[in-house]
């Protein structure tokens, strides 16, 4: 007997659901299912690594040459690795999406960024710009027309400098600079001082909204003399710059900057040179590059997320000093590098016994540059009986587990939907590669 | 207690909190205030209900999604991870899955219909146009031509 046929609105929950190819293939199937999903679905979202067969190229001219319809439909593009010759297509199909919310433009040839900056000035509607690999960034007065965005995502190449302020005048403060909620740039060079200036009494240079600031690994000029309170009054999470910066921290004046952060992104260091102000911190990311001196006694209590990551070798304290600092922890990362087969176990082991004492809900374990021989290591046949079922086992709280070591894989999940952020963060973290398929 | 009555006439008795899970019945229950009166479920039959009780039960106590929650996950990109749970509940034959599917649907349960709907989508992923039509008994009404055409036209819709 035939399966019952699902009626249209189910079929368009599954549609969203799938990758290009998947919907593509779904729409040769028959006519009726075409018409549903060519524009709408098959070009809404898109993801494409211009790697392989010139599709980039054949996507814009898609765009260019066909229906307006299409170009109207994208919502969504990500291309990786683009090149010269596909940055010209690339720039003249973008003025014809122009519906399109999020631009994600990966991996991109290290050339100037002008060409395609300037057709995305054209985007209204767009909400999230991430472009990663250019080697300079510069907000012309054409791109102060981007009133809708909400989140800046520019990570350039070394110290190359990005220049924000639309106007060299600073004579007027765009909306999308008033708006925007989310500001990423990494690594360059930024002079946050040299665009604050006050034109009659206003403030040009301030982010009031942006609420997530990430400067990681970039080269902030004037960090000492940087009032953050003034230029990101609405921060609540934030990744700070290079640790040669760290004085930030210390400044009387960032005091109050810190003691509004919820999240933090950071070294231990500039956590402890204003350890009281930040009490109000829940998820905490170290990117410690002195895991000698990282202290897992010395984090603040309230903490219910920690993202680790270090050498096991520079980590000589017990992880069972977790139980006492942070008692309400709710999330752990820890990618640890540089360990053999022996060590691998004891520290899993010892992550298993101590760790069913906190209230984990979300566990991930990243083991990188194993020196054991890698195939007797996923010959390992214990991670099973070592890992995941004394885990889950003694973690009633779990909600997911994620071991992985080099491309040797451990995952479990007890459900999903769930809108809790920590969740989120969990995917981000743990999803594989060829998912990305189906997103 | 509740009592539900399919499309078979078969009788259900479930607990207020396990029935409520459907939208459909939750709003039908408060229309009608306190009452014995069973409520007819005329597009599911006794088999299918019972699975779809089986779901309700097991996720009672969790909270139920809000329109921010579901406006949310619009503009979010969406998974087709499924719980362990979850994904040992839905297997079942075709039939039963898409039969699931359309009694979540017609009673709005939301988790269940996305269980659902990862699951077919998780069965489409990597099949070819042949294989979907006979997953889903759809005739072919393209010719050859017309078909090829489609694919060459949104070549770069091959690329993952």
């Amino acid at each position: 007997m035939p399966p019952p046929v699902l009626p249209n609105d189910v079929l368009i929950d599954v549609f969203a659901l799938l990758g290009s190819r998947s919907l593509l293939y779904f729409a040769c199937a028959s006519k009726r299912i075409r018409n549903l999903i060519v524009p709408s679905f098959l070009f809404n979202r898109i993801a494409i690594h211009t790697g392989r067969k010139g599709s980039l190229r054949l996507f814009c001219r898609r765009i260019i040459d066909g229906d307006t319809s299409y170009g109207d439909s994208v919502r969504d593009l990500s291309v990786h690795m683009l090149h010269y010759i596909d940055k010209i297509m690339l720039a003249n199909a973008l003025v014809k999406m122009r519906n399109l919310h999020e631009i994600h433009l990966l991996n991109t040839s290290g050339f100037n960024a002008g060409l395609v900056m300037g057709s995305i000035g054209s985007l209204v509607y767009l909400h999230h710009l991430d472009t990663q690999g250019y080697i300079q960034y510069r907000f012309t007065p054409a791109m102060a027309n981007l009133t809708a965005l909400r989140s800046i995502t520019l990570v350039g190449r070394g110290l190359y400098h990005v220049i924000l302020s639309p106007s060299a005048e600073g004579s007027a403060m765009p909306d999308c600079r008033s708006a925007s909620e989310k500001l990423c740039l990494r690594p360059m060079s930024w002079d946050p001082l040299g665009e604050l200036r006050f034109t009659s009494g206003w403030p040009v240079g301030v982010w009031p909204s942006v609420h997530t600031l990430n400067l990681c690994d970039t080269f902030v000029r004037g960090m000492g003399d940087l009032n953050l309170l003034i230029s990101f009054p609405s921060a609540r999470s934030f990744a700070s710059p290079q640790s040669s910066s760290m004085i930030w921290a210390q400044l009387p004046c960032n005091t109050p900057f810190i003691s509004r952060l919820e999240s933090f992104e950071g070294t231990q260091e500039e956590l402890v040179l204003a350890f009281s102000a930040f009490s109000n911190l829940r998820p905490f990311v170290s990117t410690t590059d002195l895991p000698l001196y990282f202290k897992l006694d010395r984090l603040p209590s309230g903490l219910q997320a920690l993202e680790l990551e270090f050498n096991i070798g520079g980590c000589h304290q017990p992880l069972s000093q977790l139980i006492t600092t942070t008692p309400n922890l709710a999330f752990l990362l820890l990618t640890l590098d540089a360990l053999d087969e022996a060590d691998v176990l004891a520290t899993v082991e010892e992550l298993v016994a101590c760790l069913s004492h906190l209230p984990l809900a979300y566990l991930v374990c990243k083991c990188r540059k194993i020196t054991s021989d890698r195939e007797a290591l996923e010959r390992h046949a214990l991670w099973d009986a070592v890992f995941m079922t004394p885990a889950l086992e003694s973690m009633p709280a779990l909600q997911a587990l994620h071991l992985q070591l080099e491309s040797h894989e451990r995952r479990w999940c007890r459900g999903t939907g769930q809108e809790d952020p920590l969740y989120s963060r969990f995917l981000e973290l743990s999803t594989r590669e060829e998912e990305a398929d189906i997103c | 207690m509740v009592n539900l009555v399919t499309s078979d006439n078969e009788s259900f008795t479930v607990e207020k909190a396990v029935a409520s899970r459907s939208v459909l019945i939750k709003n039908m229950l408060e229309d009608v205030g306190e009452s014995d009166q069973p409520i007819p479920l005329p597009n599911v039959t006794a088999s299918v209900l019972k699975k779809v009780l089986e779901y309700c039960d097991h996720h009672k106590n969790e909270p139920m999604p809000t329109s921010e929650d579901l406006a949310a996950e619009d503009t979010r990109k969406r998974t087709t991870d499924i719980g362990e749970w979850d994904q040992k509940f839905i297997q079942v034959d075709q039939e039963m899955l898409f039969e699931i599917i359309l009694a979540a649907n017609y009673l709005d349960i939301k988790p269940l219909l996305d269980v659902g709907c990862k699951t077919v989508a998780n069965m489409i992923k990597g099949k070819t146009p042949e294989e979907i039509r006979k997953l889903f008994n759809i005739v072919n009404d393209f010719t050859p031509e017309e078909e090829a055409q489609i694919k060459k036209e949104n070549e770069w819709a091959e690329d993952r």
